[in-house]
């Protein structure tokens, strides 16, 4: 079965993923902060054994407590789990085959049930967590009131539970400066945009979280609805902008392009910083259609992302590497997977 | 510089994250920095602390935390059901159980008001809240009730109410007694 991040998306030139997450406890286990060690191991054994019952071939169950620390941490990298799971004892996850969707059981709240998916995908995502809920909704007894809605450890997640989140790669608009000004619009709809790599002054790769706050007032469709409108918009302003640099200065758009690859390609050496500013550069180029690979082959950004993270290449060796040495094997890495291009 | 969250050991972790374009920096110590998540896929996503620091900073302020805190009458206030505090609550932010939410719900109210901009969930509902209002017996005209339509409904379920307690049908008696209490905050908005 093909993973998550190896199937193409919508409007795959700005949105890399989209994810969907979903908040729930049961009305008749304290929470997180308050569960006994007994009460997390039968939740945990009930909502898993209900679900093995029902679901035998669909899912794969990891119990917290008897996986290794590599595979807690390969999870993790994965985006399959979070890094409270990773310490938890009494927790396990319930994985689909295409690793896509997640059920993390007695983590932060007795339910988490997230969905991510390649490219722009929001709405897919939320119909399969949708789906997960009224399962577990049919079998278990969930705390809900009347007023605030699905009761969530936290009170910033009560009432929808629900959080959606799109990672954005914004090289044009990051270079205009353009985008503190869109991110304290953002702010103003309730919506949190975070850049994955380092701050203002100094950032690399131009990747943005941009993520739904408010989980009262609205419903979650209309959530939804807004958050991919607000989304679409930066998109279209995203692809103007890189039209317009490109109109500037065409000559100087392709260089940087094929420089990119070239050393992407064919070093022997690289940080995360210029892997990430040069796999930026890489995808620009190819959304605006500077170069395109062989065959029309699909360069999995996700993945190669995710797979050149320090953690990851420590974790492919199966030992700890020196920075040099994961600088060594993040070349090694880009060499044999970038596809060839025309 | 004392760690931001243990504030007990030195800061020696520095880091700054940009959110909506405000930069925030943060100062760990190296115990507290490893059970910090930083790195790309720990996302704001899955990150409730920045919320949860809100919400610590606005309850504690309002008396808590305060020197004149010991006044405060909330302070006495205990779950029944998970032994939860009010102060362990403020503190960390985190409801300990289902019933939580009523003890400290209230005392909360308008910070989650102010921090959600609303305090009332109108989305999906679990099958069997769905189930209880398809089965609620609407009286005739209550459709665009006004304020004298709501009086006449609050008389009709309390007399269902009655007739519900009567017969010991105390589930049905406590849906009607939140319907009523909805509606009679209805009537005086």
């Amino acid at each position: 079965m093909n993973k998550w991040y190896e199937s193409n998306g919508a409007n795959s030139d700005v949105v890399l993923s989209s994810r969907i997450r979903l908040a729930r406890n049961f009305s008749n286990y304290p929470f997180a902060s308050k569960i006994s060690d007994e009460d997390g191991t039968e939740l945990v054994n009930s909502v898993v054994g209900t679900f093995q019952k029902d679901f035998p071939d669909e899912y794969r169950y990891y119990f917290m407590n008897s996986c290794t620390e590599a595979k807690k941490n390969a999870l993790k990298e994965r985006r399959s789990i979070s890094s409270y799971l990773v310490k938890s004892k009494n927790s396990a996850v319930i994985l689909s085959g295409d690793e896509g969707t997640s059920v993390l059981v007695n983590g932060e709240d007795h339910i988490r049930i997230q969905v991510i998916a390649n490219g722009m995908n929001i709405p897919a995502c939320f119909k399969k967590a949708n789906d997960i809920d009224d399962y577990i909704d049919s079998r278990f007894d969930y705390a809900y009131d009347e007023q605030y809605g699905y009761k969530t450890t936290y009170p910033t997640n009560v009432g929808t539970g629900l959080r959606a989140g799109y990672t954005l790669h914004l090289p044009a608009l990051s270079q205009t400066r353009k985008i503190t000004q869109i991110g304290t619009e953002l702010g103003r709809f309730g919506i949190r945009m975070r850049q994955v790599y380092g701050d203002e002054e100094d950032s690399f790769g131009n990747l943005y979280q941009v993520s739904t706050q408010k989980t009262l007032g609205q419903d979650e469709r209309t959530i939804i609805k807004d958050f991919d409108d607000i989304v679409l918009q930066i998109i279209s302003q995203e692809r103007e902008q890189r039209s317009a640099i490109y109109d500037k200065d065409k000559c100087r758009a392709e260089d940087v392009a094929y420089k990119s690859y070239g050393v992407l390609k064919y070093a022997r050496k690289l940080t995360l910083r210029d892997a990430m500013t040069l796999l930026s550069e890489l995808m620009t180029g190819l959304a605006i259609g500077i170069l395109s690979t062989k065959d029309g082959h699909n360069i999995d950004v996700n993945r190669l992302i995710m797979d050149i993270q320090p953690a990851v290449l420590n974790n492919s060796a199966g030992k700890a590497l020196s920075v040099a040495e994961t600088d060594m094997l993040r070349a090694q890495y880009l060499r044999s997977n970038l596809p060839e291009i025309d | 510089m004392l760690c931001e969250k243990c504030q007990k050991n030195v800061a020696t972790f520095h880091y700054t994250e940009v959110v909506n374009g405000v930069k925030n920096e943060h100062h760990l110590c190296s115990s507290c920095a490893a059970n910090t998540d930083v790195s790309y896929y720990s996302s704001i996503f899955d990150n409730d602390m920045h919320f949860t620091k809100l919400l610590s900073g606005l309850l504690g302020a309002q008396g808590f935390l305060s020197d004149n805190g010991n006044d405060d009458p909330a302070v006495n206030v205990v779950c029944p059901k998970c032994g939860m505090t009010y102060g362990e609550f403020i503190a960390s932010s985190r409801f300990g159980c289902s019933e939580c939410y009523d003890v400290f719900g209230p005392l909360i109210a308008g910070t989650i008001k102010k921090i959600q901009g609303s305090d009332r969930h109108t989305g999906k509902k679990p099958m069997l809240y769905k189930m209880q209002e398809q089965k609620q017996i609407q009286p005739e005209g209550t459709a665009g009730v006004d304020e004298h339509d709501i009086a006449k409904e609050i008389d009709f379920m309390t007399k269902k109410l009655k007739e519900a307690v009567a017969v010991e049908d105390y589930a049905e008696a406590a849906r009607l007694r939140d319907a009523i209490a909805e509606l009679k905050g209805k009537e005086q908005a």
